[in-house]
């Protein structure tokens, strides 16, 4: 995430199991009991529940069956930059390739649309991998 | 949802009593809100004074009921705690709401005293 400290914590990895919104609500809860003690005071709180909250509903929402019954990995470390791993066995994105993120025109009025603009514009060095078939 | 209604003039304040309008809320949010509406105010005033979080689904919720009331009648908001500003600001959606400081500052803008 945009934003340095000079801590080096160690890795921290947890897995949740997404089979609903409520679940996602939950493991977002229990990230952030994480980010709420002094070793994360760097960074900003608001941004790392909103990214984790934005990416989270996406697997749950997009990955499908396979998403639901399989844990999703959310492992994250600390060294000068706060960078996360997720990991899921979820549907694969068409063309194995984030979707487009741009925000939507707030003009238009539109009901959809902001989750990945959110999540890129808050971090940096979005990758996407699929491992497997 | 629970919602807190305050009907004055032709305006309706509407304080959300939740701390989350998140993808697990923003349904059962849009559908009260627009239970709330059925009164005809043709100005709401959406307090969320008590929200310290919306995602991209509340957002759209948000965004969602402004479309419900249609041309002729207007929606602010009032009260954004940081987060929930945070969110309307990077989607500039804060361009599209007009945000008041506080529901009481909305509630008398321009009423006659």
């Amino acid at each position: 995430m945009r934003c340095q400290t000079a801590r080096q914590l160690k890795p921290i990895e947890l897995k949740f199991l997404l089979a609903n919104f409520g679940d996602v609500r939950d493991a977002v809860s229990i990230l952030m009991g994480h980010f709420s003690t002094r070793d994360y005071m760097d960074f900003d709180r608001d941004s790392i529940e909103l990214v984790c909250s934005e990416i989270l509903n996406n697997i749950f929402e997009h990955g499908g069956p396979s998403a639901h019954s399989s844990y999703t990995l959310v492992r994250w470390h600390c060294d000068k930059t706060l960078d996360f791993e997720i990991h899921d066995r979820g549907r694969a994105y068409p063309n194995l390739q984030c979707p487009v993120s741009y925000m939507p025109d707030p003009n238009t009025l539109p009901e959809g649309g902001f989750g990945w603009g959110l999540i890129e514009m808050i971090c940096s060095n979005l990758r996407y991998y699929r491992v497997g078939s | 949802m629970e919602l807190t209604l305050k009907s004055q003039n032709d305006r309706l304040g509407i304080t959300v009593e939740a701390n989350r309008i998140d993808a697990q809320a923003a349904i059962k949010f849009k559908d009260a809100v627009h239970n709330a509406c059925n009164g005809g105010q043709d100005w709401v005033i959406l307090d969320l004074s008590k929200v310290g979080f919306v995602d991209s689904s509340g957002l759209g919720a948000i965004v969602s009921i402004k479309k419900h009331l249609g041309k002729n009648r207007r929606i602010d908001l009032a009260s954004l705690e940081p987060a929930v500003e945070k969110v309307f600001r990077l989607t500039r959606m804060d361009s599209v709401f007009r945000i008041y400081s506080s529901l009481e500052d909305a509630m008398s803008d321009g009423a006659p005293t």
